[in-house]
């Protein structure tokens, strides 16, 4: 009974729709706004072969471990439940095809739909390559106080993760995302993941990018959010050679509270290209978006955050930040900021900056007798504590940290 | 203590001091006074050792050590201290952080022991009484939404709590409102003391009333023009510079 797989002509019918979008390769033209700034280009001319390149001693996957957390271990987009823990009450963890029986409602009307594969090319081409998400369900009312922790390593050439999360009524949870690259040759990964929140649930959620010098990272995360929810979210962006990040956020009915942090550090000839929308489409519905990046060497950024607000989103409050710290002369960083607001009462503010260490506070911190390099350590590490300072988990930061420190001996 | 002979110094190109002579001894305060452009806070700049300026000429003897080419860090470590005109915001840094790092920074370059968050954190509380302000105020970004009074408060704090031999006060009393300049007063005239010396830039002899001047020096056209005692400011006060000038002229044709 235990492989009985229940199929769906459901999921059949969604991977003919995906291989259709990605016949039509219109979406990745290099010409196109979406990729004005990011190499594409590039990437269309890649194959990546389905190897299996590095062998993982599984003891040391024990040492990606946060404190405090339940563990589930996902290899190469497919969990292994001998190595992550026991999954708590009130909370389903299982391969979608699997849970498609039980949960068909909720799966029928979420995958592929809050990601859509129709205007996302990546959540499409993801579906034609994965073979099965993982679906998270946590139920109505219940408080899970440990952080989830959603450990992906990937030891093959190519990775397609995905999750579809259901936070039922009232329920309250903290997902933590990481993404661990072990291979050793040019790699890809493609994950998607997508949230519902129904009325009251409450989700604070941390993902953690660390690819390898040659990783393609693609990753999008789409949530719909439903009364009163409230989605927290902190995007953490550590290495990659391509990193491309699609998010995005709908406010569907009222009281719903979105709040989304990201800190993006790339250095040497790394990209990282964010690409975020905050879609109000109900009344009194509020968002807060702060992203911050840390640019060295040669490498280059995108930033390009909407925030859409329907005609009927009248009172919503809505704030959209994008910051920028270039340590080199050779880094490059491109923002865009937007607003597209269709209704009339509303109060949205937007703006990006993007800068150098300041001159006139490095003085001033030398006049106090902080050495110059010191003084450079404590600005860069403030610019980015905003961002931190909203992870409450120590391990968390203590894992971060080093990796500044680690950017500014290379610029 | 500090020792400043025949200083010229310039930025991109423009001479802004040329030829400043100023000997100023342990436990000394002396004012420096001036019309605006006259070079003061240039002056203040360079002795703290601000890199856009260029010094062409002379020398700053600091405790006998030629200090022309130091870094502003270890100025600071051998006991020299700024009070800045406008002081800057560093938004994302905790003022208590930055103290306890400026503070052990300089006790690690002169081999002392540095001070844990504990013993630190105690000796904050005194300080921040002699400045007039609340706890709350160290924990807050440096200089990041404070009000003009709050700022130049943290400077005399940051002041008392590093403990320079030599402090150089640039307008530390514009933008004060009477009850703060008194404050500050009592806080700068509570840490004098035979060995510290003071070297303070203003354009009101209001402060002078609190804090009791050995010396006060006109500076105009990037040159010490007058020196005298107290009650030079006071006829600087009702005069004015432009006697001065004229005074200049006339010895200088005579």
């Amino acid at each position: 009974m235990e492989n009985q797989v229940v199929e769906f002509s459901f999921f059949d019918e969604i991977n003919k729709k995906a291989n259709i979008i990605c016949d039509d390769k219109s979406k990745l033209n290099p010409k196109s706004e979406r990729w004005r700034f990011t190499p594409i280009r590039e990437y269309n001319a890649l194959t990546f072969s389905n190897l299996q390149n590095t062998n993982i001693n599984l003891d040391s996957i024990q040492s990606y471990r946060f404190k405090n957390v339940i563990l589930f271990v996902i290899m190469n987009g497919k969990i292994d439940l001998q190595l992550s823990d026991s999954i708590p009450n009130g909370v389903q963890i299982e391969n979608l095809n699997k849970m498609a029986q039980n949960y068909s409602g909720s799966i029928e009307r979420s995958f592929t739909k809050i990601s859509n594969i129709q205007e996302n090319y990546f959540s499409a081409e993801n579906i034609t390559q994965f073979n099965n998400g993982l679906f998270i369900n946590v139920e109505s009312n219940i408080v899970i106080e440990k952080p989830i922790q959603l450990l992906n390593i990937q030891t093959e050439t190519n990775s397609f993760p995905r999750f579809l999360i259901n936070g039922e009524e009232n329920s309250q949870f903290n997902i933590i995302e990481q993404y661990i690259n072990l291979t050793k040759s040019e790699s890809k990964s493609n994950s998607v993941v997508e949230i519902s929140l129904q009325n009251g649930s409450n989700l604070n959620h941390i993902c953690l990018q660390n690819g390898t010098k040659s990783h393609w990272n693609f990753y999008s995360l789409a949530v719909n959010q439903y009364k009163n929810s409230l989605f927290t979210s902190s995007i953490i962006s550590l290495s990659g050679k391509r990193i491309i990040n699609d998010i995005n956020c709908n406010l569907i009915e009222e009281g719903v509270s979105t709040d989304i942090s990201g800190l993006y550090l790339i250095d040497n000839n790394s990209h990282c290209d964010n690409h975020t929308k905050i879609n109000h489409i109900a009344p009194f519905t509020y968002s807060n978006e702060n992203f911050k990046g840390i640019i060295s060497g040669d490498a280059s950024g995108v930033f390009n955050g909407l925030i859409k607000v329907m005609p009927d989103a009248q009172k919503i409050n809505s704030s959209l930040t994008n910051r920028n710290l270039l340590l080199s002369n050779d880094s490059k960083m491109n923002s865009n900021p937007q607003l597209e607001i269709y209704a009339d009462d509303v109060k949205c503010s937007h703006g990006s900056t993007i800068g150098q260490i300041d001159g006139e506070a490095l003085f001033y911190m030398q006049s106090r007798g902080i050495s110059k390099s010191n003084a450079t350590k404590i600005l860069v590490k403030g610019f980015a504590d905003e961002i931190l300072n909203k992870i409450k988990i120590k391990s968390i930061i203590d894992f971060i940290e080093p990796e500044i420190e680690q950017l500014m001996r290379n610029s | 203590m500090l020792n400043i002979k025949n200083l010229h110094a310039s930025i991109e190109e423009k001479k802004i001091l040329k030829g400043i002579n100023l000997i100023v001894n342990p436990g000394e305060l002396h004012v420096i006074m001036g019309p605006n452009g006259a070079g003061k806070s240039t002056l203040a700049s360079v002795l703290t050792g601000k890199d856009k300026f260029n010094i062409d000429n002379g020398e700053i003897l600091f405790d006998g050590q030629i200090i022309n080419e130091l870094p502003p860090e270890e100025r600071a470590c051998k006991g020299m201290f700024m009070s800045f005109q406008y002081p800057i915001a560093i938004p994302g840094v905790n003022n208590m952080y930055f103290l306890k790092e400026a503070i052990n920074s300089q006790k690690k370059y002169r081999g002392e022991t540095q001070l844990d968050s504990i013993d630190f954190l105690g000796e904050m509380k005194t300080k921040l009484k002699y400045v007039g302000l609340e706890e709350s105020f160290i924990h807050r970004p440096v200089n990041d939404g404070f009000s003009g009074g709050e700022k130049k408060r943290n400077e005399i704090l940051q002041m008392i709590t590093l403990e320079p031999k030599l402090s150089i006060l640039d307008e530390t009393d514009s933008g004060l409102d009477i009850d703060a300049l008194k404050i500050i007063s009592e806080g700068i005239n509570n840490f004098r003391n035979k060995d510290r010396s003071f070297i303070l830039i203003t354009h009101y002899q209001r402060m002078l009333d609190y804090l009791k001047p050995d010396f006060v020096h006109v500076m105009i056209q990037g040159k010490i023009v007058k020196s005298g005692d107290k009650s030079l400011a006071l006829e600087l006060e009702n005069k004015g510079y432009s006697w001065i000038l004229n005074e200049k002229v006339e010895t200088s044709q005579s």
